[in-house]
Protein backbone atom coordinates (compact mmCIF):
# COMPACT_ATOMS: atom_id res chain seq x y z
CA UNK A 1 0.00 0.00 0.00
CA UNK A 2 1.07 3.35 -0.82
CA UNK A 3 -0.50 6.22 0.72
CA UNK A 4 -1.04 9.30 -1.40
CA UNK A 5 -1.71 13.35 -0.78
CA UNK A 6 -3.22 15.45 -3.14
CA UNK A 7 0.08 16.77 -5.60
CA UNK A 8 1.18 13.04 -6.52
CA UNK A 9 -1.96 11.92 -7.23
CA UNK A 10 -3.16 14.91 -9.26
CA UNK A 11 0.26 15.14 -11.09
CA UNK A 12 -0.27 11.77 -12.35
CA UNK A 13 -3.48 11.62 -13.36
CA UNK A 14 -2.57 14.93 -15.59
CA UNK A 15 -0.07 12.62 -17.35
CA UNK A 16 -2.53 10.15 -17.42
CA UNK A 17 -0.51 7.60 -15.31
CA UNK A 18 -2.82 7.08 -12.70
CA UNK A 19 -5.40 4.50 -14.07
CA UNK A 20 -2.39 1.96 -15.30
CA UNK A 21 -0.49 2.33 -11.53
CA UNK A 22 -3.76 1.39 -9.85
CA UNK A 23 -3.21 -1.54 -11.93
CA UNK A 24 0.04 -2.58 -10.23
CA UNK A 25 0.22 -1.26 -6.70
CA UNK A 26 -2.82 -0.35 -3.96
CA UNK A 27 -3.07 3.46 -3.72
CA UNK A 28 -4.85 5.02 -0.34
CA UNK A 29 -6.13 8.09 0.67
CA UNK A 30 -7.45 9.43 3.93
CA UNK A 31 -11.02 11.34 3.65
CA UNK A 32 -9.29 14.58 4.03
CA UNK A 33 -7.43 14.01 0.59
CA UNK A 34 -10.30 12.71 -1.27
CA UNK A 35 -11.98 16.07 -0.86
CA UNK A 36 -9.17 18.27 -2.17
CA UNK A 37 -8.70 15.81 -5.27
CA UNK A 38 -12.23 15.77 -6.15
CA UNK A 39 -13.02 19.65 -5.42
CA UNK A 40 -14.02 21.37 -8.67
CA UNK A 41 -15.24 20.25 -12.19
CA UNK A 42 -11.78 19.35 -14.03
CA UNK A 43 -11.30 15.96 -15.96
CA UNK A 44 -8.51 14.97 -12.89
CA UNK A 45 -10.78 15.14 -10.23
CA UNK A 46 -13.43 13.69 -12.22
CA UNK A 47 -10.64 10.61 -12.96
CA UNK A 48 -9.83 10.25 -9.29
CA UNK A 49 -13.66 10.26 -8.79
CA UNK A 50 -14.42 7.25 -11.02
CA UNK A 51 -11.02 5.46 -9.67
CA UNK A 52 -12.49 5.91 -6.10
CA UNK A 53 -15.90 4.56 -7.27
CA UNK A 54 -14.11 1.20 -9.25
CA UNK A 55 -12.54 0.56 -5.79
CA UNK A 56 -8.47 0.98 -7.67
CA UNK A 57 -7.89 3.79 -4.89
CA UNK A 58 -9.01 3.15 -1.28
CA UNK A 59 -10.25 5.50 1.22
CA UNK A 60 -8.09 4.86 4.52
CA UNK A 61 -10.07 5.63 7.48
CA UNK A 62 -8.48 7.91 9.97
CA UNK A 63 -9.01 6.88 14.02
CA UNK A 64 -9.35 10.08 16.07
CA UNK A 65 -6.01 9.74 17.45
CA UNK A 66 -4.80 9.96 13.95
CA UNK A 67 -6.60 13.06 13.48
CA UNK A 68 -5.59 14.81 16.64
CA UNK A 69 -2.13 14.17 15.53
CA UNK A 70 -2.59 15.46 12.22
CA UNK A 71 -4.14 18.23 13.56
CA UNK A 72 -0.92 19.09 15.44
CA UNK A 73 1.32 18.21 12.26
CA UNK A 74 -0.49 21.11 10.16
CA UNK A 75 0.53 23.57 13.45
CA UNK A 76 4.33 22.15 13.49
CA UNK A 77 5.25 21.91 9.97
CA UNK A 78 3.22 24.30 7.80
CA UNK A 79 1.21 21.70 6.26
CA UNK A 80 -2.39 21.32 5.24
CA UNK A 81 -4.23 18.17 4.76
CA UNK A 82 -1.17 16.28 3.85
CA UNK A 83 -1.23 15.31 7.28
CA UNK A 84 -3.36 13.46 7.42
CA UNK A 85 -1.92 11.08 5.06
CA UNK A 86 1.36 11.66 6.30
CA UNK A 87 0.03 10.42 9.48
CA UNK A 88 -1.56 7.56 8.19
CA UNK A 89 1.21 6.37 5.89
CA UNK A 90 3.74 6.59 8.93
CA UNK A 91 1.11 4.52 12.16
CA UNK A 92 0.87 2.04 8.71
CA UNK A 93 4.68 1.79 7.72
CA UNK A 94 3.70 2.63 4.21
CA UNK A 95 5.65 4.58 1.48
CA UNK A 96 4.05 8.19 1.59
CA UNK A 97 3.96 9.64 -2.24
CA UNK A 98 4.07 13.52 -2.14
CA UNK A 99 5.26 16.29 -4.37
CA UNK A 100 5.19 18.80 -1.58
CA UNK A 101 8.49 20.39 -0.25
CA UNK A 102 6.74 21.34 3.12
CA UNK A 103 5.42 17.46 3.59
CA UNK A 104 8.82 16.46 2.83
CA UNK A 105 10.50 17.67 4.96
CA UNK A 106 8.69 16.74 7.56
CA UNK A 107 8.62 13.04 6.24
CA UNK A 108 12.37 14.07 6.96
CA UNK A 109 11.92 14.16 10.66
CA UNK A 110 9.71 11.08 11.11
CA UNK A 111 11.38 8.77 9.48
CA UNK A 112 8.41 8.29 6.72
CA UNK A 113 9.92 6.71 3.18
CA UNK A 114 8.23 9.03 0.47
CA UNK A 115 8.35 9.51 -3.24
CA UNK A 116 7.17 11.51 -5.78
CA UNK A 117 5.47 11.33 -8.97
CA UNK A 118 8.69 11.51 -11.12
CA UNK A 119 9.83 8.50 -9.89
CA UNK A 120 6.27 6.48 -10.33
CA UNK A 121 7.15 7.68 -14.11
CA UNK A 122 10.93 6.91 -13.88
CA UNK A 123 9.83 3.26 -12.73
CA UNK A 124 7.19 2.48 -14.79
CA UNK A 125 9.45 3.33 -17.82
CA UNK A 126 11.74 0.90 -16.19
CA UNK A 127 9.16 -2.22 -15.50
CA UNK A 128 8.68 -1.74 -19.09
CA UNK A 129 4.94 -0.49 -18.14
CA UNK A 130 6.02 2.76 -20.86
CA UNK A 131 7.65 2.96 -24.14
CA UNK A 132 10.95 4.61 -23.83
CA UNK A 133 9.07 7.64 -26.40
CA UNK A 134 5.79 8.11 -24.56
CA UNK A 135 7.91 7.40 -20.84
CA UNK A 136 9.63 10.86 -22.43
CA UNK A 137 6.69 12.59 -23.61
CA UNK A 138 5.00 12.10 -20.46
CA UNK A 139 8.07 13.52 -18.84
CA UNK A 140 7.84 16.76 -20.10
CA UNK A 141 4.05 17.18 -19.16
CA UNK A 142 5.29 16.69 -16.19
CA UNK A 143 7.58 18.69 -16.17
CA UNK A 144 5.07 21.69 -16.74
CA UNK A 145 2.72 20.72 -14.15
CA UNK A 146 5.38 19.74 -12.14
CA UNK A 147 7.45 22.61 -12.34
CA UNK A 148 10.49 20.92 -11.74
CA UNK A 149 13.89 22.40 -11.86
CA UNK A 150 16.43 21.97 -14.42
CA UNK A 151 18.61 19.61 -12.22
CA UNK A 152 15.56 17.20 -11.67
CA UNK A 153 14.74 17.18 -15.21
CA UNK A 154 18.13 15.92 -16.18
CA UNK A 155 18.66 13.75 -13.49
CA UNK A 156 14.69 12.16 -14.83
CA UNK A 157 16.27 12.41 -18.56
CA UNK A 158 18.87 10.04 -17.75
CA UNK A 159 16.72 7.52 -15.92
CA UNK A 160 15.03 7.67 -18.85
CA UNK A 161 17.90 6.64 -21.38
CA UNK A 162 18.47 10.26 -22.52
CA UNK A 163 21.49 12.31 -21.33
CA UNK A 164 23.48 10.92 -18.80
CA UNK A 165 23.43 12.36 -15.14
CA UNK A 166 26.92 12.57 -14.78
CA UNK A 167 26.31 12.37 -10.83
CA UNK A 168 24.29 9.43 -10.71
CA UNK B 1 -19.67 44.35 2.06
CA UNK B 2 -18.19 46.42 4.67
CA UNK B 3 -17.38 49.61 4.34
CA UNK B 4 -13.46 51.13 5.93
CA UNK B 5 -11.03 53.38 5.48
CA UNK B 6 -6.99 53.51 5.48
CA UNK B 7 -4.65 56.18 5.15
CA UNK B 8 -2.48 55.53 1.53
CA UNK B 9 0.31 57.83 0.15
CA UNK B 10 -0.03 59.71 -3.21
CA UNK B 11 2.00 56.94 -5.04
CA UNK B 12 -1.04 54.16 -3.90
CA UNK B 13 -3.82 56.56 -4.69
CA UNK B 14 -2.64 57.14 -8.59
CA UNK B 15 -1.65 53.60 -9.14
CA UNK B 16 -5.77 52.74 -7.61
CA UNK B 17 -6.82 55.83 -9.88
CA UNK B 18 -4.76 54.41 -13.15
CA UNK B 19 -6.03 50.80 -12.80
CA UNK B 20 -9.86 51.40 -12.15
CA UNK B 21 -9.27 53.94 -15.62
CA UNK B 22 -7.54 50.86 -17.33
CA UNK B 23 -9.78 48.42 -16.42
CA UNK B 24 -13.08 50.75 -16.89
CA UNK B 25 -14.09 50.04 -13.02
CA UNK B 26 -14.87 52.02 -10.19
CA UNK B 27 -11.67 52.25 -7.50
CA UNK B 28 -13.50 50.77 -4.59
CA UNK B 29 -13.38 47.27 -7.29
CA UNK B 30 -9.65 48.24 -8.47
CA UNK B 31 -8.47 48.14 -4.35
CA UNK B 32 -10.33 44.90 -4.51
CA UNK B 33 -8.34 43.48 -7.23
CA UNK B 34 -5.11 44.66 -6.07
CA UNK B 35 -5.58 42.91 -2.18
CA UNK B 36 -6.66 39.53 -4.42
CA UNK B 37 -3.44 39.89 -6.85
CA UNK B 38 -1.09 40.82 -3.61
CA UNK B 39 -2.52 38.19 -1.85
CA UNK B 40 -1.99 35.68 -4.10
CA UNK B 41 1.45 36.87 -4.98
CA UNK B 42 2.69 36.71 -1.16
CA UNK B 43 1.09 32.91 -0.75
CA UNK B 44 2.53 31.39 -3.71
CA UNK B 45 5.85 32.82 -2.71
CA UNK B 46 5.40 30.95 0.65
CA UNK B 47 4.81 28.03 -1.04
CA UNK B 48 7.93 28.60 -3.24
CA UNK B 49 10.25 28.88 -0.15
CA UNK B 50 8.88 25.89 1.23
CA UNK B 51 6.90 27.86 4.13
CA UNK B 52 3.34 26.57 2.91
CA UNK B 53 1.80 23.04 1.60
CA UNK B 54 0.40 23.00 -1.75
CA UNK B 55 -2.76 22.22 0.41
CA UNK B 56 -2.13 25.15 2.51
CA UNK B 57 -1.69 27.28 -0.45
CA UNK B 58 -5.02 25.78 -1.86
CA UNK B 59 -7.42 26.58 0.93
CA UNK B 60 -5.01 30.25 1.84
CA UNK B 61 -6.19 30.85 -2.39
CA UNK B 62 -9.68 29.59 -1.94
CA UNK B 63 -8.74 27.70 -5.16
CA UNK B 64 -8.75 23.37 -5.91
CA UNK B 65 -5.55 22.04 -6.16
CA UNK B 66 -6.00 20.91 -9.42
CA UNK B 67 -6.46 24.55 -9.91
CA UNK B 68 -3.45 26.01 -8.05
CA UNK B 69 -1.36 23.00 -9.60
CA UNK B 70 -2.71 24.69 -12.99
CA UNK B 71 -1.83 28.60 -11.78
CA UNK B 72 1.48 27.66 -10.78
CA UNK B 73 2.19 26.10 -13.88
CA UNK B 74 0.98 29.23 -15.99
CA UNK B 75 2.84 31.59 -13.99
CA UNK B 76 6.31 29.50 -14.34
CA UNK B 77 6.59 29.08 -10.31
CA UNK B 78 9.39 26.09 -9.74
CA UNK B 79 8.51 23.42 -7.55
CA UNK B 80 10.58 23.43 -4.24
CA UNK B 81 11.25 19.87 -4.64
CA UNK B 82 15.26 19.29 -4.73
CA UNK B 83 17.06 16.61 -6.74
CA UNK B 84 17.73 14.73 -3.72
CA UNK B 85 14.31 14.45 -2.89
CA UNK B 86 13.35 12.61 -6.10
CA UNK B 87 16.79 10.58 -5.75
CA UNK B 88 15.41 9.32 -2.04
CA UNK B 89 12.07 9.12 -3.62
CA UNK B 90 13.42 6.99 -6.07
CA UNK B 91 15.31 4.16 -3.66
CA UNK B 92 12.43 4.10 -1.80
CA UNK B 93 9.35 3.25 -4.90
CA UNK B 94 12.08 0.77 -6.08
CA UNK B 95 11.28 -1.31 -3.71
CA UNK B 96 7.46 -1.64 -4.05
CA UNK B 97 7.45 -1.06 -7.62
Amino acid sequence: MIVFDASTLILLAKIGLLRNLTDRVEVGVPPQIKEECTRGESTDARLIDQLIEEGRIRILEVAKEEATEAERLKEEFSIGEEAYALVLARNEGSLFATDDKAAINACKVFGVEFTTAVDFLIRAYERGDLEPELAKEKLYQLEEYGRYSSSIMEYAEGKLGGEDDEND
Amino acid sequence: MKTTSFRLDEKDLERIEKLAEEEGEGKSQSVRDLLDYGWEYLKIRQYRKGEISLSQLSQELDKPINEVINLLAELGVQSPLEKADVMEGYEALSEEY
